[in-house]
Formats: structure tokens, C-alpha cells, sequence
């Protein structure tokens, strides 16, 4: 499983600087990064514990890559917007 | 990292500069930066023009000197400074040796800098000596992140594009302040990664 998370990660970097030139930079790397970290980790905490066909693990792989995408829209919601500070300090 | 080796690294990356950053980043943070670029008043310096995408956002008719550590980015940005309907003028210098005499500016641009300028705090410091008491600072940068997951994976990404460009992990907003300014308002526009930043050197 630990294995499968950075391995995940690093194919979303891979893909990430792919499709970020063509969706916009942060925007794309950021969800397909955390998407592949989220499918490394589910894929290879299922495999551990149970043997999967390949597409088992292809249809786990690819819904928690989902996820991970929304759990990026969400934070977005989330974090976006202005904080005004006094300008004192 | 010596300013020969961040000029060498700029240089090795223009020509592909535009392939990379000019089409979704580019398409997707414009009407952002046009937002931002749309206080341009006064004296004003640019940091860091590159190739001179950002100069599509700039509104008409303004006196920009800009500059960049980079003679090959500057190059590539020709075109677009003669299109501009205003003045561009271009200095190849580095932020850190910058000639202008003190409290110079109204206003400092910057648009993606702070991610490539190798010590930041002394960057900015330099930013803060040329400008005007009472004037502002206005960036449109991109930083890393102070949440889970997404720090690490900026510090991870670090790793790798650092040699070859940018950094995706730098504290800007903290640096800011490091260097003096005082921050008026940070607009988070994905995540807390992409953002403006306005500030502004305390009058006397
Ligand atoms: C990511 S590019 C951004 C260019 C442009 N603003 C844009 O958004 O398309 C960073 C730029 O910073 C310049 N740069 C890096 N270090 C610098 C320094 N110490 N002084 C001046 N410019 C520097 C590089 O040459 C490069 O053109």
C-alpha cells in the first residue's frame, strides 16, 4: 500500500504536466496528483488484503481517482476567495 | 542557486516557455490578472516580464519598465512589447541588483515571479527599497499550500521543477511580510496555491 501511494503520485505527476498545459497549470496538477496518491493508496490497500482481477482494480483505481477529484472541487470551495488584513503588523 | 545559473536556467527555457505556460494557464488566469493589471497607475515596474505573456492583460496607454534576469525570455517577449499600445520599457537585470534609485516607483507588478526567484525575502526587499512609501505592491503568484494533501505534493513536485524551472512550494505571502510590506488583501483563486497578493510600503 505504501508503495502504491508515491507510485500513484508520481504517475498523476507525470500525466499532471501533461494536461496541465492544455487545462492550466495548478489546476490540473494539483486534482490528477491527489487523484493518483488516492488510487495508489486504495488499489494497493485492496490488494493487500485481497487478490484483485485487473479490472477490479482498474474500476477501483479509476473511482477513487474520482473521488480524489472531488475532494479537490470541495476544498476548492472551501479555500478560494479574498481575506482582507488591516494592512497594520 | 548563483544569478548566472538562474539567468542560464531562463534562458534554456525560453524558447519552450510559451508551449508550456501560454495556452490553459494562460487562458484559465486572465481575467484575474486583467482584474489585478486593471490598478496600473503612476511610475510602475514589472518584475519578471519573461516572454511576455502577461502583457495581453496590461491596460492601455501605461509607463512600464520592466525587467527580467533573463536576455533570452526578453527576447521572445519582442512582439508582444511592440503590440502593447503604451510604453514597455525592458532591462535585463536582476531583482537583486536592480539600478533604480530608492522610493522610485508608485507601483511593482509581479506575475509568477516569486516562484522563480531564487531568495525570495531579499527579492522582495529590493521591491521594497525602489518603491514609493505609500505605494502598492500588486502579484499574481502561485505558492504552495499550508493544507494536507496538497503541501506535500507541491514540495514533492518541488523536487523535480525546480531544476528545471519554477518552484511550487514558496511562501510568499509569509515572505511579503518578511520583506516589509505590509499585505492589504491575498485573494485565494484556486486552493490557497494560486492567488493575488496586494500590499503596500508603509508611508512615512
Ligand atoms: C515563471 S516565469 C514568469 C514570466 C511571466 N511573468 C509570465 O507569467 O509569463 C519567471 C520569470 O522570472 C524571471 N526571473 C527569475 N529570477 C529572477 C531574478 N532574480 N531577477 C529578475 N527576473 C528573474 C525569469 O527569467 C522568468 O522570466
Amino acid at each position: 500500500m505504501f508503495a502504491m501511494m508515491p507510485l500513484g503520485m508520481l504517475t498523476g505527476l507525470v500525466l499532471s504536466f501533461i494536461a496541465g498545459i492544455w487545462l492550466g497549470a495548478m489546476e490540473a496538477m494539483v486534482p490528477i496528483m491527489v487523484s493518483g496518491e488516492l488510487s495508489g493508496m486504495v488499489v494497493g490497500m485492496i490488494c493487500a488484503m485481497d487478490v484483485l482481477s485487473f479490472r477490479q482494480a482498474a474500476l477501483l483505481g479509476a473511482a477513487s481517482g474520482l473521488a480524489g477529484i472531488l475532494l479537490v472541487w470541495l476544498a476548492n470551495g472551501m479555500l478560494r476567495g479574498i481575506s482582507r488584513e488591516t494592512g497594520i503588523g | 542557486m548563483a544569478d548566472a545559473d538562474t539567468r542560464a536556467k531562463w534562458d534554456r527555457i525560453a524558447p519552450h516557455f510559451d508551449f508550456m505556460a501560454g495556452r490553459g494557464a494562460e487562458a484559465r488566469w486572465k481575467p484575474f490578472k486583467q482584474q489585478l493589471f486593471s490598478h496600473m497607475e503612476g511610475r510602475i515596474l514589472f518584475l519578471a516580464l519573461g516572454t511576455g505573456l502577461d502583457i495581453a492583460t496590461f491596460p492601455p496607454g501605461r509607463d512600464i519598465t520592466a525587467i527580467d534576469i533573463s536576455p533570452r525570455m526578453l527576447e521572445q517577449a519582442r512582439p508582444r512589447i511592440e503590440a502593447y499600445p503604451g510604453t514597455i520599457r525592458t532591462e535585463c537585470i536582476d531583482v537583486h541588483a536592480m539600478p533604480f534609485a530608492p522610493d522610485h516607483f508608485d507601483q511593482i507588478y509581479t506575475s509568477c515571479t516569486f516562484c522563480s526567484v531564487p531568495r525570495p525575502v531579499e527579492g522582495l526587499r529590493a521591491l521594497h527599497r525602489v518603491l514609493k512609501p505609500g505605494g502598492g505592491l500588486f502579484m499574481f503568484e502561485h505558492t504552495g499550500s499550508r493544507y494536507y494533501p496538497f503541501r506535500y505534493m507541491l514540495n514533492a513536485m518541488t523536487l523535480l521543477t525546480e531544476r528545471a524551472g519554477p518552484a511550487m512550494n514558496r511562501r510568499t505571502v509569509d515572505n511579503v511580510r518578511a520583506a516589509g510590506f505590509k499585505i492589504l488583501e491575498v485573494n485565494n483563486i484556486f486552493l490557497d496555491v494560486v492567488k493575488t497578493v496586494t500590499a503596500f510600503k508603509a508611508p512615512v
